[in-house]
């Protein structure tokens, strides 16, 4: 064994009987072993754990950090966010829950008792979930396809009126001066200006010269969720105004008789078809100008 | 210690501190032979730790308290160099030994102080962490961040340079 290594392994504590037999013959070492014995010699200062540890508590008081504040603190953090996050709560849930879709948009929207509202483009739907067991309420700008789980009244309060179900599926516009119910299960009942009517399946009201008109319903379901418009009768302005929001175009009419209602329904995705849809059966035509600015004015022949 | 406990619990504090604080001292006191010295880096070490114990383990707690002694003790010696000695405490057993003999071994403590002083700080420590208080080079090593082999070379050398400085003087 080197040297070197017979040394080491003196100095670590593992040397064998037979190692210190080499050990001997090396000149120097008795003097490593002389130094090693002086060297033990040496006096270390002792060191009293319980003293210094009392001491050592005594500063860490003076540091304002002693162990019971510092618990304390984090008690008192804890305590502050679980505060403010029950606080967030109460304010949240206490707010209504408002749905808004934008043009060419639709949404799905689950009510708290797992009513189904299909949102049509450019509408605004606002409930409470937190009252929603005393009062199932909705507010509706817009249309909306309403599929109603059976339980308690259901109102929808619009601009134009209030519809009431138990538990249906019915279709509500209420857009500007238009106001449509579609009723396609069930029985809806719809107050518009303290007047109530009762919708039974198959049956459409519309708002018309100021009253409810009623119409019979041919679909299943509206067209719209098909991505087409449907319309029995509407006036023609409001068609277009429809037209206007799904294309994002802005229509404008020459000479046309604003009296005239269309009957019919309209592609989402083609706009020349629709405007072909729309002006064919009324005997009107339409021009595009700039992609997006449509003007509509009545066939020459009809003049 | 059960490692799910942190050290800013009282009681695995405590038993940190007893386990470490001896050593500890003996550490910072081979540095610089000052015993208030080393007593207050390790109260310090200790504070500091009080204040870091959330992001230190228990079982990360040794080398940490070393490493921050050793700042602590570089910090002060940067500024203090005078307080920089080696201690006196070298005690002659006056048993049945001739005049003669005594004398003998009294000047081989004076000698052997003054080698020591004469090491380099590192080379000291390791030395007599082995020396004095037994460890191994295992645990010298993870005190001083350095390998198992390093370790042992530095204590050799330390012996060895000992040996020439006291036949020298």
């Amino acid at each position: 064994m080197m040297k070197k290594d017979l040394i080491e392994k003196w100095l670590n504590n593992e040397a064998t009987p037979a190692d210190f037999e080499d050990l001997r013959t090396l000149p120097e070492f008795s003097s490593y072993l002389k130094i090693d014995e002086f060297v033990k010699k040496i006096e270390v200062p002792n060191f009293e754990s319980d003293a210094g540890l009392n001491d050592l508590k005594q500063k860490l008081d003076g540091k304002t950090k002693p162990v019971k504040v510092f618990k304390l603190q984090n008690i008192i953090k804890i305590a502050a966010v679980l505060a403010i996050l029950l606080a967030s709560y109460v304010y949240i849930s206490s707010l209504s829950t408002t749905v808004d879709t934008q043009l060419a948009e639709t949404d799905i929207v689950s009510l708290p008792d797992s009513s189904i509202v299909t949102l049509n483009e450019n509408s605004h739907l606002t409930f409470n979930k937190s009252s929603w067991k005393e009062n199932r309420e909705v507010r509706l700008d817009g249309e909306g396809y309403f599929e109603v789980a059976k339980g308690e009244i259901f109102d929808v309060v619009t601009n134009h009126g209030v519809i009431s179900v138990l538990g249906t599926k019915f279709n509500v516009l209420s857009r500007g001066s238009g106001f449509e119910v579609k009723c396609y299960e069930g029985l809806v009942s719809v107050t518009h200006n303290n007047k109530t009517i009762k919708l039974a399946m198959g049956n459409t009201a519309i708002l018309m010269d100021n009253s409810l008109q009623l119409e019979k319903v041919y679909t299943n379901k509206p067209v719209w969720i098909y991505n087409e418009s449907s319309y029995e009768n509407v006036a023609i302005l409001d068609v277009l105004k429809e037209l206007e929001q799904r294309y994002n175009v802005t229509v404008s009419t020459k000479n046309i008789n604003v009296n005239l209602h269309f009957t019919g329904t309209f592609s989402h995705d083609d706009l020349e078809a629709a405007l072909q849809t729309i002006t064919i059966p009324l005997e009107l035509s339409y021009s595009i100008e700039n992609t997006n600015e449509i003007t509509i004015f009545p066939n020459i022949s009809s003049e | 210690m059960n490692s799910k406990k942190t050290v800013c619990e009282e009681e695995t504090y405590d038993e940190v501190y007893k386990s470490y604080a001896p050593s500890l001292q003996n550490f910072v006191f081979f540095k610089c032979s000052d015993r208030d010295k080393a007593y207050d880096i390790v109260q310090e070490a200790f504070i500091k730790l009080w204040e870091n114990c959330a992001k230190v383990a228990p079982e990360k707690a040794k080398s940490y308290l070393y490493t921050v002694a050793n700042n602590l003790f570089l910090n002060t010696a940067a500024h203090q160099k005078v307080r920089f000695r080696y201690a006196e405490s070298v005690s002659v057993k006056t048993e049945k030994h001739t005049p003669q003999f005594l004398l003998e071994e009294k000047e081989f403590g004076e000698k052997l102080q003054k080698a020591i002083s004469e090491l380099t700080e590192l080379q000291r420590t390791a030395f007599l962490m082995s020396r004095i208080e037994g460890k191994k080079y295992k645990e010298i090593a993870e005190i001083l961040n350095i390998s198992e082999k390093a370790a042992g070379k530095r204590i050799s050398d330390a012996l060895e340079a000992l040996r020439v400085t006291i036949e020298n003087i």
